[in-house]
């Protein structure tokens, strides 16, 4: 049966449009505001680098999931890439001692897997779910047959990248906003990004109007390997250590915060500022239940509520 | 006595009147014709019928009863089964299954297997139909799915039975076996609505014809008292013999800038060649699911081919991909415009530039001003009527959507161009100014090729026809020719 696109239909949905477009902030906004009564701490500075600390590491894992969210599809191995990343960065910084090195082999790992998730799905026509689902078994696998289920200890100069600071800014927020404005600017200003946005809206009109979808998937699925290996030399060097429990259930709060930020399962919509937003609420939600002394059991029930309703009041699921 | 009465029917969709003033009413045992252009109403009207869409007012009367309902299950109830053109079958399930899907017979509350299927294969056996009840309706011919949605209606005790181009996805002998079907439900007094493209099948089986145009009533008449010509006269409301031939400069010594020899797809395309001069119009005339538009997606490289080259200006191209097809200066609005060449979210100006984005490209980021510039252009040359290009595509109305896909492929500045059924779903106004925009592609010196079902449209605009039959030529014509007389007609 097809759905009429009336004139009158389109009014309708020039209305719950500006609702989709600031609900996000809205809901932000009144969270800041009602947090900011519940503890005198919340507003500080310090507390507000603190959260965009802890959100650091899941909002560059977000950033990448965007894209991926954008085009209709799913990334669920960005966990265990962190996992695999973090062994054999370790492994790498340990053996030669060089942190220069040790990047390399993180990114090479997310470029790895990546690529194979965008292979996968761009030309092997695999349904994102169960393409990524496989290579998440894979990377934690090859992290776990690495490094025989044992930490691998670090120390020296490559703990820096993940602890230092300039003044009171973590390195990782800078890397986290730098990433994150260049996600911005990708998606927003580049052929690339409308692209994505295309394939997301209608995959088919997309290849018919001559634009590679296969490319444009499997460049989608390498950048969001890539950061996911990004955010694992981020966990190695700030914990000093190579696990392969290292990201565990990670993914999920990345694709929590990308479609709390506004994104469709469907794909077509949702935007980086979005995600940002996303990732902000339920860091900031985390935080102040902390701050408060909620117990953290109930943290992650309160967690998973708020989520359901975030994307409950919105019509484009 | 009349066995259904439809009486005044009105229907519109936000500001489009699909039926204005609809009357249909038919009596036991009699088989009608609905005929009518795309967007004629025939399928609002049937839907209306069938319980799918709910009318603004006008009366439903069976067997002189007025009768109200508002869902498909209650005009079951009523006695009307439609056979719906993609079939309402579920592949998976078995014959069984299917026929008795909407009351499923039980046993202590389980399902009783065996009543189901001894049932499902005594209604097999007494209309003659040789299907295993057991079988899985996915691993059936289409034909014998139809046979499947006819004992259904059967079972059902329907009492009037409404076929939505049934013949389109059958061949010639499966054909036959569907029309022996219709005459034995005419037989038993049930009452047969017939909606089809195919004029000499409705000549062959129908009592009588209703047609439709514009969502009014046109005529209905006794299928004797009319000639194939008289049908399509009413059906585009101008005499047949006397379709204008729209001016424009006759092409004949322009050199050929596009040919295609020996395409061939399977069992879809066989053995197709053609080729179109510089500021020629060819259209692909044939019914629907003649196989025209399988042609073209061949050639553009939306489908793979089997066999076939393709020569631009002469010299021999290989397209696999629509990107190539692009590239090479290809264009193709294709005929689902909603599904195939809109997004319809997204903002009408990245919908016309998202064929060409490189154009905008500095410094790897995109320009969003020379966006906006090019797009009004278009706005301004093609009169798309919306107050603001950054709109999404689905505020737009039909004709104005089928302009921006349209205007999407103006956008590569093609030598070459696909237009399949360019008025679809698009109102008066529109359909004249995209008439008009052809003539001025055409001025320009491309080479389009027009696939169109509305046989004014395509005899109007063509410099030569071609006609498609189940995946080849069965005909070409010239401008002389097709004024000539209604052997295109027979050819189809």
């Amino acid at each position: 049966m097809e759905k009429i696109f009336s004139h009158s239909g389109w009014q309708k949905l020039a209305f719950s449009d500006f609702y989709e477009k600031y609900g996000v902030l809205l809901v932000f906004i009144l969270e800041m505001v009602l947090f900011s009564f519940l503890s005198d701490k919340f507003l500080s500075t310090m507390n507000i680098l603190n959260v965009l600390r802890q959100i650091a590491m899941t909002g560059i894992l977000a950033i990448g999931m965007t894209f991926v969210c954008i085009t209709a599809g799913i990334d669920l191995s960005v966990g265990a890439i962190i996992a695999m990343t973090t062994v054999l960065t370790s492994a790498v910084v340990d053996g030669t001692g060089s942190t220069g090195l040790g990047i390399l082999a993180g990114v090479g790992c997310g470029l790895a897997i990546g690529l194979l998730n965008g292979v996968g799905v761009a030309y092997g026509k695999m349904p994102p779910f169960v393409m990524t689902l496989g290579t998440t078994s894979i990377a934690s696998g090859i992290a776990y047959l690495y490094s025989n289920g044992m930490p691998i200890m670090l120390q020296g100069d490559f703990l820096k990248l993940g602890n230092g600071m300039i003044g009171k800014v973590p390195y990782v927020v800078i890397y986290f906003v730098v990433l994150l404005i260049f996600g911005y600017m990708i998606l927003r200003n580049t052929v690339f990004g409308r692209h994505v946005y295309a394939i997301g809206s209608n995959k088919e009109a997309t290849r018919l109007s001559g634009i590679s979808v296969t490319r444009t998937l499997v460049a989608v699925y390498t950048i969001s390997g890539v950061l996911a290996g990004v955010a694992g030399i981020i966990y190695c060097s700030q914990l000093g250590i190579g696990t392969p429990i290292a990201g565990k259930g990670y993914e999920l709060t990345a694709i929590a915060a990308v479609f709390v930020g506004g994104a469709s399962v469907s794909g077509g919509s949702g935007t980086m500022w979005g995600t940002f937003l996303g990732a902000a609420i339920i860091g900031t939600l985390n935080n102040i239940m902390n701050l408060t002394g909620v117990n953290p059991y109930l943290q992650t029930l309160l967690s998973g509520v708020i989520i359901i309703l975030a994307v409950l009041v919105r019509k484009n699921r | 006595m009349y066995m259904l009465e439809m009486r005044n029917i009105f229907k519109s969709f936000g500001g489009v009147k699909a039926l204005s003033d609809v009357s249909l009413s038919i009596r036991p045992g009699e088989v009608r014709a609905l005929v009518g252009e795309n967007g004629a109403g025939k399928s609002t009207l049937m839907k209306v019928l069938a319980g799918a869409v709910k009318k603004d007012s006008g009366i439903i009367a069976i067997k002189g009863k007025q009768v109200d309902y508002d869902s498909p299950r209650q005009a079951l109830e009523h006695g009307i089964s439609v056979i719906y053109q993609e079939l309402n079958m579920v592949p998976d399930l078995t014959v069984a299954e299917n026929i008795f899907m909407d009351h499923i017979p039980t046993k202590n509350g389980f399902v009783n297997w065996k009543e189901m299927n001894q049932r499902s294969g005594q209604l097999l056996k007494e209309l003659g139909i040789q299907i295993n009840p057991k079988e899985k309706v996915g691993h059936l011919t289409v034909a014998r799915q139809q046979m499947v949605e006819i004992a259904k209606a059967i079972k059902n005790k329907s009492q009037v039975v409404v076929f939505d181009e049934p013949s389109a996805v059958l061949g010639a002998k499966d054909s036959e076996i569907l029309f022996q079907r219709i005459s034995d439900l005419k037989n038993q007094g049930i009452s047969v609505i017939y909606i089809s493209h195919r004029l000499d099948e409705i000549m062959q089986i129908t009592d009588s014809v209703t047609v439709l145009r514009d969502g009014q009533n046109i005529i209905t008449k006794d299928t004797k008292d009319l000639t194939m010509e008289d049908i399509v006269s009413y059906m585009t409301g101008k005499d047949y013999r006397s379709i204008q031939q729209t001016a424009g400069y006759v092409p004949n010594h322009n050199e050929i800038v596009f040919e295609v020899r020996n395409l061939n797809r399977d069992n879809a395309i066989k053995d197709v060649s053609f080729h179109i001069r510089k500021g020629e119009v060819l259209g692909l005339a044939g019914l629907v699911g003649s196989g025209r538009s399988e042609i073209a997606r061949a050639i553009f490289g939306a489908d793979p081919k089997t066999g076939g080259e393709i020569f631009i200006k002469g010299k021999k191209v290989a397209i696999r991909s629509p990107r190539d097809a692009c590239r090479l200066g290809i264009g193709f609005v294709m005929e689902d415009r909603k599904t195939q060449g809109l997004h319809l979210k997204m903002p009408i100006f990245q919908n016309i530039t998202m064929t060409q984005m490189n154009r905008y490209r500095h410094w790897g980021l995109v320009s969003n001003k020379q966006e906006y510039d090019t797009v009004n252009d278009f706005k301004k040359k093609l009169l798309i009527k919306t107050e603001n290009i950054k709109n999404p595509v689905l505020s737009l109305s039909g004709g104005n959507q089928q302009k921006v896909s349209i205007a999407k492929w103006l956008h590569i500045q093609p030598d070459i161009l696909f237009l399949d059924e360019p008025t679809r779903g698009v109102d008066v106004g529109a359909k004249s100014e995209i008439y008009k925009l052809i003539e001025d592609i055409k001025a320009q010196g491309k080479a389009i090729l027009l696939i169109s079902s509305e046989f004014a449209e395509i005899l109007s605009l063509s410099d030569r026809v071609m006609v498609i039959k189940r995946g080849e030529v069965a005909g070409e014509f010239t401008r002389e020719q097709m004024q000539a007389d209604s052997s295109i007609l027979e050819a189809l």
